[in-house]
């Protein structure tokens, strides 16, 4: 249904790649996807925000329905994920124990990833996913 | 003043003989059939995904050529499962403008042509395109996430849960034209496959066909069914990673402050229905109206409340779990169901004590919140 454009997925490059958010330069709550206002207090005083690589799940589900291009993959795991003083919606991958790794509060970490793929035409999104980290504290 | 001068309501279906121009047609015929067209001098079609599935733009201009009405202003709106409302929001205030004479609002979708990855990837449209469809995430996924933050946050059991379901297809007795007409159990809802955990097959609104409509007027006549008191329709932001508290509905808190300011607050209405996408939204806009206090309307409705004979009465036909969820039409359903209660009107069961009713619908999850208080005459 729908084709890869490589104009459109470049344009939000550093969104896609880093997961870059912005800032907000008078309330000081950060927030993504990027936007030109903040949606929290209205300033368009913003900067960047790149956030850590390691956050925690807000809420998660297991999406069995889904649509063109994601039926090969089904289900995909989506979560709200805590990154620091952002939260993103992201697939969370390589996830092997529910019940231990899929919870809130739960640790995560992002990884690069093949996003998405345009089979006839040969195009590939990749991007940031997140999988199931250790936490902290058993980390040598 | 606005009044309700005729309604249409056509069977929720998967229509498989049927197009969008045979299933606007359906819904117009007992409004051709009352009070005709001829005052008609503005023709307003909400609809989601007719771009999409039908490869159609510019559909009002498109199927009003079935109705022999030249010279008229034709409008599309599109705002997600909020559209029909939207739709009645703007025919009001093109009529209380003075623009507008009288105006034929209907609600039109078309489901069914494809397979339901294809429409899944329709619902995708309904999420932010660049930042969360693109993962994988539509409607589903996300209501998923919003439910699972209100069962934990209430603990409430997958068992509760299950009994709006169960309560939504009891309602779907009540009307003739509900998609699925028949009741279910709480152990049928939790022996369902996951459509998205913790939602499951029956939580979900039906794939159907629909259209509905109303015919609106400046004046009131001898035929005027019902008065519009109030519409509104109010934003939030699209993203579930904007939002502080993803157990409720901001927009819908917004929308019910304002409707309530100038007109009755939801307790005293007799007659409510609300957009129950995927169950969850149900319990959460009662919650939000004040019906029950958060995290209890489950166990109300478990106890019996809310049935014919109380008030108020709570989604009388169905919801869109069993009425079924036409996206663009359900609006005008659920508007002209409460005039065809009122009335006892075109196969809905009669509700003869109903004088007010609250009515609101959501633009995907909670994006977009639109609402109508509707009063007979």
């Amino acid at each position: 249904m729908e084709s890869l454009s490589i104009s459109r997925f470049w344009r939000y490059r550093r969104a896609h790649y880093r997961l870059t958010g912005k800032k907000c330069l008078r309330c000081e709550r950060v927030f993504y996807p990027p936007k030109r206002s903040c949606p929290y207090c209205g300033s368009m005083d913003l900067e960047d925000y790149d956030p850590p690589e390691r956050g925690e799940i807000i809420a998660w589900t297991k999406l069995y329905e889904t649509g063109t291009p994601y039926t090969p993959y089904r289900p995909i795991y989506l979560a709200l994920v805590k990154l620091g003083d952002m939260t993103a919606l992201l697939q969370l991958t390589d996830v092997t124990d529910e019940k231990k790794q899929l919870r809130k509060g739960a640790p995560v970490e992002l990884v690069f990833r093949r996003i998405k793929e345009d089979g006839s035409h040969g195009l590939i999104y990749y991007g940031i996913k997140a999988r199931p980290a250790q936490p902290i504290e058993t980390q040598e | 003043m606005v009044y309700i001068r005729a309604i249409g309501l056509s069977k929720v279906e998967r229509a498989y003989g049927k197009g969008l121009q045979e299933k606007f047609y359906e819904a117009v015929v007992p409004i051709m059939e009352t009070t005709g067209l001829s005052e008609v001098d503005t023709v307003i079609v909400s609809n989601s995904f007719a771009s999409l599935l039908q490869s159609q733009n510019l559909l009002a201009s498109l199927l009003v050529e079935d109705l022999s009405l030249l010279n008229v202003t034709t409008l599309t709106v599109e705002n997600g499962g909020a559209g029909g409302l939207t739709a009645l929001h703007l025919a009001r205030s093109l009529i209380k403008s003075g623009e507008s004479r009288n105006v034929l609002v209907v609600g039109v979708e078309k489901t069914t042509d494809y397979n339901s990855e294809y429409y899944n990837a329709a619902l995708s449209q309904l999420t932010n395109a660049e930042f969360e469809a693109i993962y994988g995430a539509n409607i589903i996924s996300q209501f998923a996430i919003i439910a699972r933050a209100y069962l934990e946050r209430h603990s409430v059991s997958e068992e509760l849960f299950a009994e709006w379901p169960v309560f939504m297809h009891e309602n779907s007795l009540n009307a003739k034209h509900s998609q699925l007409r028949f009741k279910i159990t709480v152990d049928k809802v939790l022996a369902s496959d996951y459509v998205s955990s913790p939602l499951r097959v029956l939580h979900s609104p039906p794939f159907g066909d629909g259209a509905a409509a109303l015919l609106l007027s400046g004046e009131r006549g001898e035929d005027s069914l019902a008065r519009i008191e109030m519409t509104a329709v109010l934003n939030d932001t699209m993203e579930l990673s904007l939002r502080g508290d993803l157990a409720t509905l901001p927009s819908v808190k917004r929308l019910v402050e304002r409707l309530q300011k100038k007109t009755f607050p939801p307790n005293q209405a007799d007659y409510i229905d609300v957009l129950d996408k995927y169950s969850i939204a149900g319990p959460l806009m009662l919650e939000t109206m004040g019906i029950a206090d958060p995290g209890r309307i489950l166990y109300e409705i478990k106890e019996g409340k809310f049935r014919p004979g109380d008030k108020p009465v709570i989604n009388h036909t169905g919801g869109a779990k069993a009425r079924g969820h036409p996206v663009g039409a359900t609006g005008v359903y659920q508007v002209a169901e409460a005039v065809a209660a009122m009335h006892g009107l075109q196969g809905v069961r009669g509700l003869d004590y109903v004088e007010k009713a609250w009515i609101l619908g959501i633009g995907g999850p909670g994006t977009v919140a639109a609402g109508a208080i509707v009063k007979r005459v």
